[in-house]
């Protein structure tokens, strides 16, 4: 049998993670509250709310003396074996009022609401696998694929309506087709093609754009040296037509990593968007969610 | 379960409540993301009812959590301790910075120098392997725009805004156009002092007595703290639990304080003596 006890916090609970060990029992903040065991699962489902304590800048990487901190409903998990040893538990943790850092500065203040007991605790919801990053793109892709990858690698390195190349000097690219779509892959259009790229496109963006910081240049806060932009155009645009050399030239590049996706995110890197985008494609290829039809490509939606 | 083992808990502590009153400060965190505005830490909106003539309505508030109180009561303790000819702690264990400028000033020794005879201040306070043995807190702050509110939960009524400065300087580099959250008003906050000797809470009370400044431009005119009442109170906080039909419960929490008058007067007593006695004087 589990014990699970309910506060709300007055002032944010300062730990690095929403769910963290306190007291020889579990303890998850939850932006819901619930009142019985049927809806257990649910506190994993929404999560807290995150304030910073300490001083952020805008513009500026943030102090290390900055801390995350939560807030909402509390919830204290703990076994109980025996009735006698599940009371003198519950009477020593409602003692305590306050939990995590800077207790005595008055963070982390709880107010005890009530709690239950039930039989057995809900699974975690599973976690999305992670997206690994392939060596190399695997040999025997059908052309249309191909298409689709070399597209998706050359896309942000051309000038668009949207924005300049992204290597701030434009790749020319041979293929017209190629370089039409391109161009255009910001622009609303009824092509498959750009259609799939433009889906992948996001997918990757709200992948790598995490922490909003915004930067004046293309380099990002940890690039210490001047990329040699030239270089790397001439070496892409020599092996622009196999997709095979481009991606590994693409995952080698310590200097392609050191400029950013967007100029919002200054934490962000222009090789690990281009490179999730080919793997995204190449993932779902592999597990038939992307066909290959004569209208072109299609993705199946979930 | 036993139910009878868990029907009461009682939990006893010594405080000092202390009402403080200040025309405007500005304890803030940090910069909002997209924005030029500095502001207090913002905590999570309280919902509240208010009368609206016969019909009662709910409203929600933003509430703010003031920073700083600790440390402002701790460098009170330390000038009260100066002045009285003791050397104590500074808040800084660096001695010089990389230039050779000398960040201790005359009277204090640099934060945890006194490890093996630990001064008074180091005592409260604690440093970095040590855990302070006060706690200071206050309830959150709040503008409700409505008089007759009432929340379920602990607010402190205040006014808050946010001022709209501009060309200044910080650092040799202007700082144009850019806005800082503050408050204004009557306030409350809280020093537990269970783990205290006698002297110590003498030199707590003293110096929560000598407050005066809270937050950042104090030199501007900002920051200006006024104490107005002063009570040490033992708290007994009682927590029941109301048992259901299918085993669920609820906490029900009783508060109840009992001013200590007496033992405020020995502890400043108690006080007097330790600096008679450290400082030599009969």
């Amino acid at each position: 049998m589990y014990c699970v006890l309910i506060g709300h916090t007055s002032t944010p609970i300062v730990k690095p993670k929403a769910e963290f060990c306190w007291k020889g029992t579990l303890v998850r903040i939850s932006h819901t509250l619930i009142s019985t065991p049927d809806h257990l699962s649910t506190i994993y489902t929404r999560p807290p709310l995150r304030r910073y304590y300490g001083k952020l800048t805008v513009g500026k990487p943030s102090f290390l003396y900055v801390y995350r901190c939560y807030y909402g409903y509390v919830y204290v998990i703990f076994p109980v074996r025996t009735p006698r040893a599940g009371a003198r538990k519950l009477k020593y943790l409602l003692q305590h009022d306050q939990m995590g850092r800077f207790a005595q500065e008055g963070m982390g203040r709880v107010r005890w609401l009530g709690g239950f007991f039930t039989a057995t605790l809900p699974p975690k919801p599973p976690r999305p696998p992670k997206l690994r990053i392939r060596k190399g793109m695997p040999p025997d892709l059908p052309e249309s694929i191909k298409k689709l990858l070399t597209l998706a690698i050359l896309h942000d390195l051309v000038h668009c309506n949207r924005h300049q190349s992204k290597l701030m000097s434009e790749v020319q690219i041979q293929d017209e087709e190629l370089r039409r779509l391109a161009k255009s892959h910001h622009a609303l259009t009824m092509n498959p093609l750009l259609l799939t790229l433009q889906k992948y496109d996001r997918i990757a963006a709200r992948i790598t754009r995490k922490h909003w910081s915004p930067i004046k240049t293309r380099y990002s806060w940890r690039a210490n040296k001047k990329v040699d932009v030239q270089h790397l155009v001439r070496q892409i645009e020599a092996h622009q037509d196999n997709i095979l050399t481009l991606y590994k030239i693409i995952k080698a590049s310590k200097e392609l990593d050191l400029l950013n996706e967007s100029l919002e995110y200054g934490h962000s890197s222009l090789r690990q968007h281009l490179l999730i985008i080919a793997n995204l494609i190449v993932t779902d290829w592999l597990k038939e969610r992307l066909t290959l039809s004569s209208a072109g490509i299609t993705v199946e939606t979930p | 379960m036993g139910k009878e083992d868990v029907q009461c808990i009682k939990k006893i502590k010594k405080v000092v409540s202390v009402v403080a009153w200040t025309p405007i400060a500005k304890p803030l965190n940090g910069t909002l993301p997209r924005s030029k505005n500095s502001t207090m830490l913002r905590l999570a909106p309280v919902e509240y009812t208010y009368k609206h003539g016969k019909e009662v309505k709910s409203g929600r508030v933003e509430t703010y959590l003031i920073k700083g109180l600790r440390g402002a009561l701790r460098h009170s303790a330390m000038s009260l301790l100066r002045e009285a000819g003791l050397e104590v702690c500074h808040s800084s264990d660096k001695e010089a910075t990389q230039e050779g400028k000398a960040l201790i000033p005359e009277g204090f020794h640099p934060l945890g120098a006194c490890e093996k005879d630990p001064c008074i201040l180091n005592r409260i306070f604690g440093w970095m392997r040590h855990q302070s043995r006060i706690a200071v807190y206050a309830d959150p702050i709040g503008c409700p725009k409505h008089k007759t509110f009432a929340a379920d939960v602990p607010l402190q009524p205040v006014q808050i805004a946010t001022e709209n400065r501009v060309a200044l300087t910080f650092d040799h580099e202007a700082i144009q156009d850019f806005g800082e959250r503050y408050f204004s008003g009557e306030f409350r906050f809280h020093i537990d002092v269970s783990a205290l000797e006698p002297e110590e809470l003498g030199l707590v009370i003293q110096s929560a007595m000598t407050l005066h400044r809270l937050g950042r431009g104090f030199n501007a005119g900002y920051g200006h703290i006024k104490i107005q009442q002063l009570t040490l109170e033992q708290v007994t906080t009682e927590r029941r639990l109301q048992w259901d039909g299918n085993g669920s419960f609820r906490v029900e929490e009783t508060e109840s304080r009992e001013p200590l008058h007496q033992e405020v007067l020995d502890a400043l007593q108690a006080f007097q003596l330790y600096l008679n006695a450290q400082t030599g004087e009969s």
